[in-house]
């Protein structure tokens, strides 16, 4: 009515438009510790600036916001958010995709203007939690911690066009992929990607000998596509950093050009930068967003239409039921599936698990629920339900006395289980080199063994580490890192100067793109041996290669001076046919 | 019917005539300059200078390769293996060598300038060749628990590149004229070769007083061998291969080699020579 009346008394107003999704420019920028703004974002940053390390840090991320049309638009009320999936969490009602964080809530004039704010990396890939009491994200809880997510996000702008007073899914004009930095190659606009989960590592056989002030490591590579490269560690026995070694990042902005991994401890060795309230309700859903959308219809219900399966009745407004890692069963033959969301997809998909959760029921679950598997390792003991490895969980949970390896917490006791019947935890992976990492656990190629690289000249399959402590290293402190960057097909590495005939404990760290990292290897000892090389062989037998140098020609002749005479001759003998001929 | 006779007569006498040749106009070359430029005269042999057939033969090129094993051991008069076996020879499974070296491929390109020709050219020009060893490091220190006294780890090498400027002869007489197609050739020049060995961490190797595993010597090289010329194969083709491309003569060729590269004997310098065989491909253009 007031916009019609405005149309009556103000012709102009009479055609204007709401804004739309191209009238909008969207700009990102890194920010220092101290949250001041830095460069813009390049296409590399976009792809990988936002990991795990960023997000506990909470180095934050600058945004701009601006109307940029010059064309007369309706003063309508716009919502700027920052997350993923903005329009499916906005219902409120979907389990995997949370509201997102509220930015801005302003007309449109307010736009007409550049609208610059920083926002936690961690609103990125997760939505408010429903224990928050605001969707401003100043005030906002977070639904999830800085976890193993990634996905496509950044800012969503909400256009409200309609009698409703909150932001519909149609109403979203904005919807993440909408910056200035375009993708040479399919010509579509980049998105600001988040990525927490380190690589899978498929390198294996690890070897490690010793050589003249170095330790040469050696593995059979067999390249992941998430592997960005590795970086070899090491450290003296003790656990201390050798001397002269270590990475030092030039400052926390530094161009990420995927050559050097990221921990919260050396990004933010004081402390975060910024700290998000995050839900401490174990009950709460463990992920948002991007990983929940399995069919790739942007949706999230796996159901492969663009709508969301169900109604808001159907799912129940604030489900009750619990909803962390395997807890609801949904991921097991034969159980209850108590997740509403993932039994609703399953249900629309195959239309006959209502009444029994029969195996295909539960394999549906395993690709379209995230509920299905946890985070931890499966082969040592974890505080959360399941393990990473969802074939390896769910034989483990196969029986109904080991059920609770999947509802409560992995105990010691589902992973000895795990380790008799699970391929991941083959070759083993306990003892302080494996399960003991502060990643996420070694890779099933981790080595095993007994011997210790001693540089003997035969391969040093592994490494005793009894009795060392090697949770220095493990921490991936930079100042353990010992060699430059390693390429991803790349299947050796020396680490160069080491003292000879001294102990030191070594790793390999693997990494992706945005840096976030896993340990390839376990911790193994290696030493270095001197070696003797020709120049060196020859002094010890009698200096049989001489002295070197490029000339020797003004020492005395020896008694095998019989060349010199020969040449003498030569030379002579085409002088005087020379003279001949000029005198002829 | 008369008119019409007459306009065809006329019109006849205006067609050219199908066997005579098209009719020149003003912007086409005269006969004469046609003859001036023609390269394919039949009946006329073409000869250089020295009157041999095809065009003219100025310079050589050989890319050739063959064993080589610098003889670095050569003053050595002790007991078992000197420096360069013990490092490079063949080895047990514990790595103690029981064996010289085997010989390592050498290839090798030289040119030649043929500036006088005498039954064959005489040429001068520059012979570069380049050799490389490589074998595990020894362990200066290796223990009863050691399984092997080599290291995995370390990788020791021995390269040299000599540098020859040679005077060469080669009696082409037989095979320019009497269609006999070897041609027997001897070389004889003066060498300096460069040469450096590595050590296990991959840099150049010192000694304990410093001194660096670098260095250049002098020496010299003798070569003989015979050269099979290939154009009689297919004399059209080598014809035309010279006719269009300038190349008088293809070759294979095998020939042995002596090389005494030791500063004359002067000093105390390292012995980097051999006497081995080399085979390749040549050709003179």
């Amino acid at each position: 009515m007031l916009l019609l009346a405005a149309g009556v008394l103000c012709p102009a107003l009479a055609h204007a438009a709401p804004p739309a999704g191209g009238d909008f420019q969207i700009q990102y920028w890194t920010t220092n510790e101290e949250g001041e703004r830095g460069r813009q974002m390049t296409q590399n940053d976009l792809r990988g600036y936002v990991n795990k390390a960023r997000c506990e840090c909470g180095q934050a991320v600058s945004a701009r916001v601006r109307i940029s049309s010059t064309t007369a638009l309706d003063p309508v009320q716009i919502r700027t958010f920052v997350g993923n999936n903005c329009d499916t969490g906005q219902l409120g009602n979907n389990i995997q995709a949370r509201p997102c964080a509220l930015v801005i809530d302003d007309f449109t004039n307010a736009y007409t203007k550049n609208i610059d704010f920083s926002f936690n990396p961690i609103w990125l890939a997760t939505g408010i939690s429903r224990e928050s009491e605001s969707q401003a994200i100043n005030t906002a809880i977070a639904a999830n911690e800085c976890g193993t997510q990634q996905g496509d996000g950044g800012v969503w702008i909400c256009v409200e066009n309609s009698d409703q007073t909150d932001c519909q899914p149609e109403e979203f004009v904005v919807t993440g992929p909408q910056t200035q930095v375009v993708d040479p190659e399919s010509g579509t606009a980049l998105s600001l990607t988040y990525d927490f989960n380190p690589p899978n590592v498929s390198a294996s056989n690890f070897r490690a000998s010793g050589g003249d002030g170095a330790v040469v490591v050696n593995w059979d590579n067999a390249t992941s596509a998430d592997v960005q490269g590795f970086r070899a560690l090491c450290a003296n026995l003790d656990g201390s950093p050798v001397e002269g070694k270590g990475f030092r990042l030039d400052s926390v902005t530094a161009i990420n050009n995927g050559t050097i991994y990221y921990t919260a401890d050396n990004l933010c060795p004081d402390g975060p930068f910024d700290e998000v309230d995050v839900n401490e309700d174990p009950d709460e859903i463990l992920t948002t967003g991007g990983d929940s959308d399995t069919d790739g219809d942007g949706d999230g219900d796996g159901d492969g239409d663009s709508t969301s399966t169900g109604t808001a009745a159907e799912f129940g407004a604030a489900p009750e039921v619990a909803h962390g890692g395997m807890v609801d069963g949904c991921c097991i033959a034969d159980s209850t599936c108590e997740d509403i969301a993932c039994k609703a997809s399953v249900i629309a998909e195959l239309g006959e698990c209502d009444a029994e959760w029969t195996e295909p029921c539960a394999a549906l679950a395993l690709d379209y629920c995230q509920v299905c598997g946890g985070d931890g390792s499966c082969c040592a003991e974890n505080e959360t339900p399941g393990c990473f490895d969802e074939a390896c969980a769910l034989s483990v949970c196969a029986t109904e006395e080991n059920l609770s390896c999947c509802q409560s917490n992995w105990s010691a006791e589902c992973a000895n289980l795990a380790k008799e019947s699970c391929t991941v935890c083959e070759g083993g992976t306990s003892g302080d080199g494996g399960g003991g990492s502060a990643t996420s656990g070694v890779t099933s190629s981790s080595t095993s063994g007994s011997t210790t690289g001693s540089g003997t000249g035969t391969d040093t399959d592994a490494a005793d580490t009894d009795g060392l402590d090697t949770s220095a290293i493990e921490s991936l402190d930079w100042a353990y890192v010992c060699s430059g960057y390693i390429a991803p097909n790349a299947s050796t590495v020396r680490i160069d100067g080491l003292t000879n005939d001294q102990d030191y404990q070594v790793m390999i760290v693997a990494f992706d793109f945005a840096g976030n990292p896993i340990a390839a290897s376990e911790v193994f000892t290696a030493t270095p041996r001197e070696t003797t090389d020709l120049w060196e062989q020859c002094d010890a037998q009698g200096e049989i290669c001489g002295t070197g140098g490029f000339c020797s020609c003004t020492q005395d002749p020896t008694d095998r001076g019989e060349g010199w005479l020969l040449f003498a001759g030569l030379f002579g003998l085409i002088a005087r046919r020379r003279r001949r001929g000029g005198a002829a | 019917m008369s008119a019409t006779l007459v306009m065809a007569a006329a019109l006849a006498a205006a067609q050219p005539d199908a066997d005579a040749p098209p009719a020149r106009t003003g912007n086409q070359p005269s006969d004469e300059a046609i003859e001036r430029q023609n390269t394919l005269k039949f009946g006329e042999r073409k000869t250089d200078r020295f009157g041999r057939p095809g065009s003219p033969q100025r310079f050589a090129l050989e890319i050739k390769a063959g064993p080589y094993l610098p003889d670095v051991d050569r003053k050595y008069e002790g007991e078992g293996f000197g420096p360069y076996a013990t490092l490079f020879g063949e080895t047990d499974g514990e790595g103690v060598v029981n064996d010289d070296p085997r010989n390592s491929v050498m290839p090798a390109l030289a040119f030649d300038w043929q500036f006088f020709y005498a039954a064959g050219p005489l040429g001068i020009g520059p012979q570069v060749g380049f050799f490389l060893d490589r074998a595990d490091a020894i362990l200066t220190n290796p223990t009863d628990e050691d399984e092997t006294i080599r290291s995995d780890a370390d990788r020791v090498s021995f390269t040299m590149v000599p540098v020859s400027a040679m005077l060469s002869y080669r009696f082409e007489l037989l095979a320019d004229r009497l269609r006999v197609p070897l041609v027997p050739y001897a070389k004889a020049g003066l060498s300096y070769a460069l040469w450096w060995t590595r050590d296990g961490r991959g840099n150049i190797a010192r000694d304990d007083d410093g001194d660096r595993g670098i260095g250049g010597v002098f020496g010299f090289q003798l070569n003989g061998g015979l050269m099979l010329r290939l154009d009689f194969i297919e004399r059209g083709t080598a014809k035309k291969l010279d006719q269009t491309t300038g190349i008088n003569h293809t070759y294979v060729f095998g020939e042995f080699q002596l090389s005494r590269l030791d500063n004359f004997g002067a000093g105390n310098s390292i012995s980097i020579g051999d006497a081995t065989w080399f085979a390749g491909l040549a050709i003179e253009f």
